[in-house]
């Protein structure tokens, strides 16, 4: 406990101004509670009190309200005048000294009576400290400022972990409580992470208690930056103190709570990540420990309502984490870990996928809707599982960013486009053009222009022939960096495409500055016309808004004749989409290519 | 404070027999003729200053009070009333209230009704100099009538 509780307050009788105001001692702010039945005194201790600094009153007059009134304020203090007519202040402390809710109060009794009867007796029902009357201002600011701060300290010993000074499960599930009533409320989601971190009890035994308290309070730091980190959303909500996000439940667990996580998966990957960041080592002077750790997810509401269900799921998940020993991060729902697990064995058959020859690239036709010839294709990755059959991006690409193969992918997917392209050439088919998809980690974080000059060069495929499609939230992303790489990758002479376009919340003035070839209406647009006018009219937009930019306008996912007709209407250049082929195989492409299709 | 209280007419602290801090007090308080105003400890303070009036606003009914049951030979009401005036009235920085009231209620408890009826006249003695010193708080004043 800091020491800064008995600083607490100045006394009403020092009137010269201090020279620096020393920080306000959180004290003051706690609820003082005053009864007696003579108005007069409550107003002249609620004074008393204010020129101490305190700022939080309630008082009654009314002996008979004083039960009520406590249930209901919970105050910090209380002063109870013992001489009240009806009740006595006697009956009154023997009744919140028996009341279950109320026994811990601490209680300053008011007495003019100078016998040692009145003091005995009253001690002997649980008074906590005495005031005499008449009632002496710097004695009185004195005791209340005692009697709060022991009362404060021993509050810290029942809500705190004394180690690592992380509040403990008493004030965690009570927060839970009130998370899980705003998240029901609110519809949104809630998860409980349930940690073990078993070196926090081995090592007590092992090497001793200093070492294992010196795990405890790293892991407690770690914990709460991360928490921080994590939990952005927690400073508008309920707030900390009211509902602790992080906690010490025991001496080798500690407890997490994520709001409005978007997924299950989202909050497994911040839980593989929250591993990772814990299971750091740990300096102990002569040698480190790496501690590890083991993280049970409950999710509320579907594993818990209540506080105290979500715990036991959360508790019980990372401990079959433990005694499993083989995956650090397990949730409480079977199948939610049935398809983590899937995912981790599909993350680790992913490694190593494209050198056993099992990814393969698929063509969707693009066709020019004046001519209906086909003027090139994009490219979609596919994977070619031995058990899963064909698997579609959806399924594993997701999983290839969160485990930083991404990027090997889209190189090899650019490397394979580029040579189906060049072959396309030298078959006779024309300059077609060939789009690839290019991931926002690909394009921050990668070397894109130089994995694709060197693609074409190896395949010999001229830039003309090669689209680069981005989506439209990767522009509005840091303007400055996304134009530099988008000259660059201009510079090498290849074409820039939107995808999704509409989706996102690209600035008009943005897309001017930006050097586009090629905007992709999304599918949401197309998919109810012709008979949507609200979305007639936004294509009609966007096909004049490109074309007097200079940009040639492709619409996606276009399933039926009528919406090819409409949009040829409308001025649209290019379509793909079901009505003319699905995504197929490069030999496949290639026949269609050759004998396209009349209509 | 307390020396601006002096200042303004207050007396020292309760403990020592009221002597009066005044230089025109120069008898004991307890003397019937003495009729210094008295002001309250806590008046040079505004807010406190406004609890205390309202107390001394009230003052002259509740020794109605106690006449009457004294009066009436009602002992257990007048201790309780004498208890009131021994907690509150040193409260509102009359410290001179203190002794006789705590005289008052033993004497009330015990049933001794001459030394009750001494200490309430007492302190209607002190009730009246109460009320000049509410009239004329402040020192100019009190100097001026010595």
């Amino acid at each position: 406990m800091k020491n800064d509780i008995w600083e607490a307050t100045r006394t009403s009788d020092l009137d010269e101004p201090m020279p620096s105001a020393p920080p306000r001692s959180p004290l003051l702010d706690a609820k003082v509670m005053m009864v007696d039945d003579e108005p007069l005194m409550t107003a002249l201790i609620e004074t008393h009190l204010e020129e101490a600094g305190y700022t939080n009153f309630v008082s009654t007059n009314d002996p008979r309200e004083v039960l009520g009134l406590l249930r209901h304020e919970q105050p910090g203090v209380l002063l109870l005048d013992l001489m009240m007519p009806g009740i006595s202040g006697f009956d009154l402390l023997e009744a919140i000294r028996a009341d279950r809710n109320l026994r811990y109060t601490p209680v300053i009794v008011l007495t003019a009576s100078t016998g040692a009867d009145a003091k005995l007796r009253a001690l002997q029902l649980g008074a906590t400290d005495f005031l005499a009357k008449p009632v002496d201002a710097s004695e009185l600011v004195l005791r209340v400022r005692n009697t709060l701060a022991f009362h404060q300290y021993t509050d810290r010993m029942v809500n705190f972990d004394v180690v690592t000074q992380l509040p403990n499960e008493r004030p965690f599930d009570r927060g839970i409580a009130s998370l899980l009533a705003q998240s029901i409320v609110e519809g949104t989601d809630l998860a409980l992470l349930s940690i073990e971190v078993p070196d926090c009890r081995l090592l007590r035994e092992s090497v001793g208690q200093a070492a294992a308290d010196q795990v405890a309070r790293a892991i407690a730091r770690r914990l709460t930056r991360f928490a921080e980190h994590e939990n952005p959303s927690a400073a508008q909500g309920i707030p900390w103190e009211r509902a602790p996000r992080v906690a010490r439940l025991a001496a080798d667990r500690f407890g997490l709570v994520l709001e409005g996580a978007s997924s299950a998966h989202a909050v497994e990957s911040a839980a593989k990540r929250l591993a990772r960041t814990l299971s750091e080592p740990v300096g102990l002077g002569r040698h480190d420990t790496v501690p590890s750790v083991w993280i049970g997810i409950a999710l509320a509401p579907g594993d818990g309502r209540s506080a105290e269900v979500l715990r036991k799921s959360a508790d019980l998940a990372a401990t079959h984490a433990r005694q499993n020993g083989v995956l650090p991060v397990q949730f409480a729902s079977a199948e939610l870990n049935e398809r983590s697990l899937e995912r981790v064995l599909l993350g680790s058959q992913l490694r190593g996928a494209a050198e056993r020859g099992e990814l393969r690239v698929h063509y969707q036709p693009k066709v020019d809707l004046r001519s209906g010839r086909i003027v090139g294709a994009e490219a979609l990755v596919r994977w070619q599982h031995a058990d899963h059959g064909l698997l579609a991006p959806t399924r594993f690409v997701p999983l290839a960013e969160e485990m930083g193969l991404i990027t090997a992918v889209g190189e090899w997917v650019a490397e394979q486009a580029c040579r189906d392209a060049a072959d396309w050439r030298r078959a006779g088919l024309g300059d077609l053009k060939v789009a690839i998809n290019v991931t926002r980690l690909q394009f921050v974080t990668g070397d894109l222009c130089s994995v694709l000059r060197q693609a074409m060069f190896d395949a010999g495929l001229p830039p003309s022939q090669l689209v680069i499609e981005l989506t439209e939230s990767m522009l509005m992303d840091g303007i400055d960096d996304v134009l530099k790489l988008m000259h660059e990758l201009k510079a090498l002479g290849v074409t820039l495409s939107v995808d999704d376009f509409g989706t996102g919340y690209s600035s008009l003035s943005y897309l001017k500055r930006f050097p586009l070839n090629e905007l992709k209406i999304d599918r949401s647009f197309v998919k109810d016309l012709p008979g949507s006018a609200a979305d007639t009219s936004i294509v009609r937009t966007v096909v004049e808004l490109g074309h007097s930019l200079g940009m040639s306008i492709t619409a996606e996912g276009v399933e039926t004749a009528e919406q090819r007709a409409c949009l040829k209407d409308l001025g649209c250049d290019l379509f793909q989409g079901f009505v003319f082929s699905r995504p197929v195989p490069v030999e496949q492409f290639v026949e269609l290519a050759r004998n396209p299709p009349r209509g | 404070m307390r020396d601006l209280a002096e200042r303004l007419g207050g007396e020292p602290v309760a403990g020592e027999p009221p002597t009066g801090a005044t230089a025109a007090a120069a008898t004991p308080a307890e003397a019937p003729d003495d009729d210094t105003p008295i002001v309250s400890r806590l008046a040079g303070h505004a807010r406190l200053a406004r609890i205390v009036s309202r107390f001394v606003a009230e003052l002259p009914e509740r020794l109605e009070r106690m006449d009457a049951a004294a009066a009436a030979g009602d002992m257990v009401e007048l201790a309780s009333l004498a208890h009131w005036l021994k907690g509150s009235g040193g409260s509102m920085g009359f410290d001179q209230l203190y002794e006789p009231s705590l005289a008052l209620e033993q004497a009330a408890k015990t049933g001794e009704a001459k030394i009750a009826g001494e200490t309430l006249a007492e302190l209607h003695r002190l009730e009246r100099r109460i009320q000049r010193g509410v009239a004329a708080p402040t020192n100019e004043v009190a100097e001026a009538e010595a």
